[in-house]
This record gives C-alpha cells, structure tokens and sequence, in this order.
C-alpha cells in the first residue's frame, strides 16, 4: 500500500515536472510568430501596436512577462491561444528583444 | 598602251561603283513601278469596317508580310497571317466561300506582296478581293489601335521593356492566371478605374489583351483607352488562351522546400534567378524606400501590410516566393498567406540575409 502511494506520488510529481515544461517558452517558430503577433496581438493593442514591439522590452522582460500573463490588459485574448502559438510569439519577441542580437527595427 | 588600259580599266571600276551605290535607289524605283497591281484598291474606311471583333461575317483580312518579324509586331485587328512567300502552301487558311471579301495588305504603297497575293487569290476563284495598298502604315496612322502577337509581348517581358500590360478580363478570371507582369483592369470597370493608368500619355505602350480571339473586352478597352488620349494603344488578340498555350499557365517548376517550415531552397532560388525569374513570382514585401533602392529582377512590390489588405491580388500561376531583407518579413507574409489563402499550394519564403544594390546586382546568404 505504501509502496503505491509512493509510485503514484512520483508518477505526479513527473507529470507535473512535464506540464510545468511545456510552459517553459523558447524554441519556437519566430517567423510564424510574427505573424501570429500581428494577427492576435494587435487585434487587442490596435492596428498599430505602437506601445508593442519586440524591442520595447528585453529578452529577460519578455521571459518575466510570458510567465504570469493574468494581469495584463490583453489576458482574456491570450486564453484563446494554444500554447504553441503562444511559444512561436514569444520566441519571436524573445529573438528580437531590445537586448537581441537582431532587435526588431519599427515595422 | 598599258596606260590606257589602265585608265579604262579604272573608268570601268568608276562606273561600277556609281551602279552600285546608286543600285537601292534604283531597285526600289523599278520595284514601284515594276510590279503588277491588283485592280481593286480599299481603302481605311472600308478596312475599319472589317477589322472589329466579332469578326463581321463574310470577310476576312490578310496580312501578306512575313510573320516574323513583321506581323508579330503589329498587324490589323483580326487579320490573319498568310505571307506572300507561304501562300502556296497555306490556301487551305483561306475560307472555302469563294466569295467571301479578302482583303490583303503588307507594308504599304511600296510593297508588292499584298497584291502578289491578290492575283494568286484571284487564280484560285476568289471573286471579290482588294488590297489595302497603303497597308499597315496607314492603318496606324488612323486606327485607334492595332494588334501583335504574344512573341512579341514576350520579348518585351523578357527584355524588361517599358510598357503596360492590361487584362480586360472580370478581375475573378485575373485571379485564376493571367500573363505576367499585367495588371487586372476590367472593362467593366474601365472608366472607374482609369486612374490606374500611367499618366503620360503620348509615350506610354498600352497593351490589352483578354479571352482570346473572339473575346471583346481587350478591343473596347483599347479604343476607351485611345479616346482617353494614349497614343500607343495595342491589343494581343491572342489573349490569356495563347499565352498559356505558347508559354505555359505556370512555369513548371517545382520548388525545393529549404530546411526551415515554408521556406524555398536558398541554392535553387538563386538558381532560378539567375537562369529563369519568370519562373517564379518573387513578392518584395519590403517598404517601398528599400525597394527602389534595389530589388531583385522581376520582382514585385508587396508589403505585409499591403497583402494584408488585398491577399487576393497574388497571383496563382506561378510559385510564390517572399523575400525581404533577413526573412522576417517575409516569413510573416508566407504564414499570413497560409492563413488568409489556404488555396495557395506552391507559396514559400526566403530564409536568408540578402542585400540589394541600385544597379539591380544582389547578394543572398542562407540564414543558419
């Protein structure tokens, strides 16, 4: 008996380990999330987005941010999303943060 | 003696060489005069009569020039091509009603093959023929436009010549396939949508063209655009039909996906550019600025924005290929038109960094 409630609190504690990874962002289609960033996000900021772009912010702005997403304003369109289309986004404003390599010009 | 000899000799070179430069003037003299002409003249107001689509019934034009090069590049609407030198061997392009109207005519008052004809016509029983002796020239001078053939059109996509290109077609057909490099307006829409047309007037070689031979709309565009004032104002009679049928709807080729999702093979890209850009649809989908600063051959101006708006001003014939300047963009527009165009099978983009110069050179780099 002890030995099942032990096989069952491990087999938790991986699938946990496992939901709590798919969350991990990165690694993601940056291209395609540039087109999801336009196509769901700016449908919530405006045509323009003007206070959105990759480089308003930096990478690890941009990591902080995509961990507790229930404060801001936009929330209620983030819960539509799957999570792989939220990755590809991130990964977009992720590769082209302020701090990137590439940092996104203003188109 | 020997002298004297000489000096004949020379007299003789002299006299020679007088004959021979004065031998075109001379020929061309004799030609006028030598040669026979058919009784039976028209004259333009009678051709014009004829020379409409749809072909009034009981006539036919015939242009007695050679097709190449003389009749692709322009010929009277309707004629059809039977050059003087083929006549023999192409009666049966005659229509079997001898007395039908034919109506020959080449290069003008000078050129005798239009009446050459006449009489062969007239041996086989033909009862009533003329000839338009001042021939095509005349035509141009009074008509308000004239045809030519696709070989020519052709040559002048291939060329990157300077002209407009017009498909008189309902903007839908233009969707299905069109001839590169044209635009879509319908001559349903002709006076509203004017404004598309280059403002310069006097220069600017307007071409339409539609359905085919016995489609209208190029013709009614064309004398629309005339009347607007264009001076050089064409019609490819043979239409979207003849170019698929000389040329292909699509280019045939089949494009190499790259390693990343959507993405073309950077290596057979630069390939088909340098070897066969009609083969693909490059879209440029940069901002304007960038792109008149230069951009690869034959490509076309697009932003995301823009495609956005219009997806469906993309054309389905050819393979698609984005391109700007890293990948991003055009990335984002290949993704978009998944979405917005899922019917759209061959689209991909270019994952590269590339650069473009004014003088139209290029260099592309896959993106690791």
């Amino acid at each position: 008996m002890k030995r099942k409630a032990i096989i069952f609190t491990g087999a938790l504690l991986l699938t946990l380990a496992a939901v709590s990874m798919a969350f991990a962002f990165g690694g993601g289609n940056g291209r395609k999330g540039k087109f999801l960033y336009r196509k769901s996000c700016r449908s919530c900021h405006g045509k323009t987005a003007s206070d959105l772009s990759p480089a308003t912010k930096t990478q690890a702005e941009w990591t902080a941010l995509f961990k507790d997403v229930s404060k801001l304003p936009c929330n209620k369109e983030w819960q539509g999303l799957p999570d792989k289309d939220l990755n590809d986004i991130f990964t977009y404003l992720h590769d082209y943060a302020k701090d990137s390599p590439t940092p996104a010009k203003c188109s | 003696m020997l002298a004297r000899k000489n000096i004949s000799m020379l007299g003789a070179l002299l006299t020679c060489l007088a004959i021979l430069a004065s031998y075109p003037a001379i020929s061309q003299a004799e030609e006028a005069k030598s040669f026979k002409k058919y009784p039976a003249i028209a004259d333009y107001s009678l051709v014009a009569k004829y020379a409409k689509v749809p072909k009034p019934k009981g006539a036919m034009i015939i242009d007695s020039r050679p097709y190449k090069p003389k009749y692709v590049a322009g010929y009277i609407p309707t004629a059809v091509s039977i050059p003087a030198s083929q006549f023999d061997k192409m009666t049966d392009q005659l229509p079997s009603d001898k007395g039908t109207l034919l109506i020959f005519y080449c290069g003008g008052l000078k050129c005798p093959l239009s009446h050459k004809s006449a009489f062969k016509a007239q041996a086989l029983g033909y009862t009533n023929i003329k000839v338009y002796a001042k021939g095509f020239p005349d035509w141009k001078k009074h008509a308000p436009y004239y045809s030519v053939g696709l070989e020519t059109l052709n040559k002048m996509l291939a060329d990157g010549d300077d002209y407009m290109l017009v498909d008189a077609r309902p903007h839908k057909k233009f969707l299905k396939g069109a001839i590169p490099s044209s635009i879509s307006i319908p001559d349903r829409l002709f006076a509203q949508k004017r404004g598309l047309l280059p403002t310069e007037k006097k220069n600017t070689m307007l071409i339409y063209y539609c359905g085919g031979y016995k489609c209208l709309l190029s013709h009614k565009s064309a004398i629309k655009a005339r009347a607007l004032g264009y001076r050089k104002v064409m019609v490819a009679e043979a239409g979207y039909p003849g170019w698929k049928e000389m040329y292909g709807a699509g280019s045939g080729m089949v494009v190499q996906a790259g390693e990343v999702e959507g993405s073309i093979d950077v290596e057979q890209f630069k390939k088909a550019l340098s070897e066969n850009p009609e083969a693909m649809q490059v879209i440029d989908v940069r901002d304007p600025a960038e792109f008149s600063d230069g951009h690869l051959p034959g490509a076309v101006n697009m932003t995301v924005d823009q495609i956005e708006k219009n997806p469906e001003a993309i054309a389905s014939d050819k393979p698609v290929v984005f391109v700007c300047s890293t990948g991003a963009r055009s990335g984002e527009a290949y993704y978009m038109i998944r979405e917005m165009r899922p019917e759209l099978e061959e689209v991909f983009y270019l994952e590269a960094e590339c650069s473009y110069n004014p003088d139209g050179s290029y260099d592309i780099k896959p993106n690791k």
